[in-house]
């Protein structure tokens, strides 16, 4: 079990927290909540070791964005490669943002 | 069936009796040279100690079957292509392997030990599970690939949308064994976990060919 722990800049947190994803081979757990206004931070714990380099490089990507909205996010992984990362955390993200629930179609 | 060995993807939540024969999951034997030179020692040695590899979802291009080679730890997979001359032997599908004798390390893999009731509980699924992973690999290869902690990763071939009630019932039932088991059904789209489609979320993580992407129902034709 290996942790990893990320920090990035961000605009304002989201209205409300999100999960998404499943515990499962190849899949993975996001639990994303609002942040502090300004800072996002990830959490990772990895159930496979030697794979922090691909991890950092996928999640800065996502958080490359300065004025993202500020989230606190927790993932537990379970081998997910980096297309399903970069899937789930858009799901969760998504559902933290979206306006008001239900309201799109 | 087409030609001998048809490396061919397509819908693999069709029944085991149709095309394609390679699915995701399946273990085949391919001969050593099939690997290249920047190759991993270890995977070698899996090859060389007459292991099988894992068919993989991937990009087919009909010529090259994508398939991993499955070392000891999580972080020792190998991922390559084969082709068909390289392939020896007959598949072994998730499906043949749910009537294995449980091993004799039964004893100490609590995964191995559950295999009994798992089968009495999948009875109304007969013909359209199988057991991949860890203990798919552990039953076909004679390989101790288990461990004390292993889960057991199920396949369940559906193609036309079950009942839901009859999911949630199936998902409660595996959730009562003393092991964990993660089921992955196979949709017509590709893998969706059944978690994930009980769950709450308005789409589902499907697992195909292509890649990941997100859909709201796997079943839906005209999906993509």
């Amino acid at each position: 079990m290996q942790t990893l722990s990320l920090e990035y800049p961000a605009g304002d947190p989201p209205p409300r927290r999100a999960l998404a994803g499943v515990v499962g081979s190849g899949d993975l757990e996001v639990l994303l909540e609002p942040g502090s206004a300004g800072r996002s931070t990830v959490a990772v714990r990895t159930s496979v070791d030697g794979v922090n380099e691909i991890w950092t490089a996928v999640i800065d990507r996502i958080f490359a964005d300065d004025n993202g909205p500020a989230v606190a996010v927790e993932i537990n992984d379970f081998g997910a490669t980096p297309a399903v990362v970069r899937l789930r955390i858009a799901q969760a993200m998504e559902q933290a943002t979206r306006q008001s629930d239900g309201a799109t179609p | 069936m087409g030609r001998v060995k048809d490396l061919n993807g397509g819908d693999y939540s069709r029944p085991r009796d149709r095309a394609p024969i390679f699915r995701p999951h399946d273990l085949v034997h391919i001969a050593p040279e099939a690997l290249q030179n920047e190759a991993p020692d270890w995977a070698r040695a899996v090859l060389a100690n007459g292991e099988p590899v894992v068919v993989r979802r991937g990009w087919r291009d009909g010529n090259r079957l994508p398939v991993g080679v499955r070392g000891a730890s999580r972080d020792r997979r190998h991922a390559m292509q084969v082709a068909p001359e390289h392939i020896c032997g007959a598949v072994i599908t998730p499906e043949s392997l749910v009537e294995s004798a449980a091993p004799q390390r039964a004893a100490d893999v609590p995964a191995l030990a559950a295999l009994v009731e798992l089968r009495a509980l999948m009875t109304p699924w007969a013909g359209a599970w199988g057991i991949g992973g860890a203990v798919g690999y552990e039953l076909a290869s004679g390989v101790a690939a288990c461990h004390e902690d292993s889960d057991i990763d199920l396949l369940l071939r559906l193609l036309e949308r079950p009942d839901t009630a009859a999911l949630r019932r199936l998902a409660a039932q595996l959730a009562e064994l003393p092991v964990r088991c993660d089921l992955q059904m196979e949709t017509p789209a590709g893998g969706v976990a059944l978690a994930d489609w009980l769950s709450e979320a308005a789409d589902v993580l499907v697992k195909s060919d292509q890649g990941p992407y997100l859909a709201a129902d796997p079943w839906r034709r005209g999906n993509l």
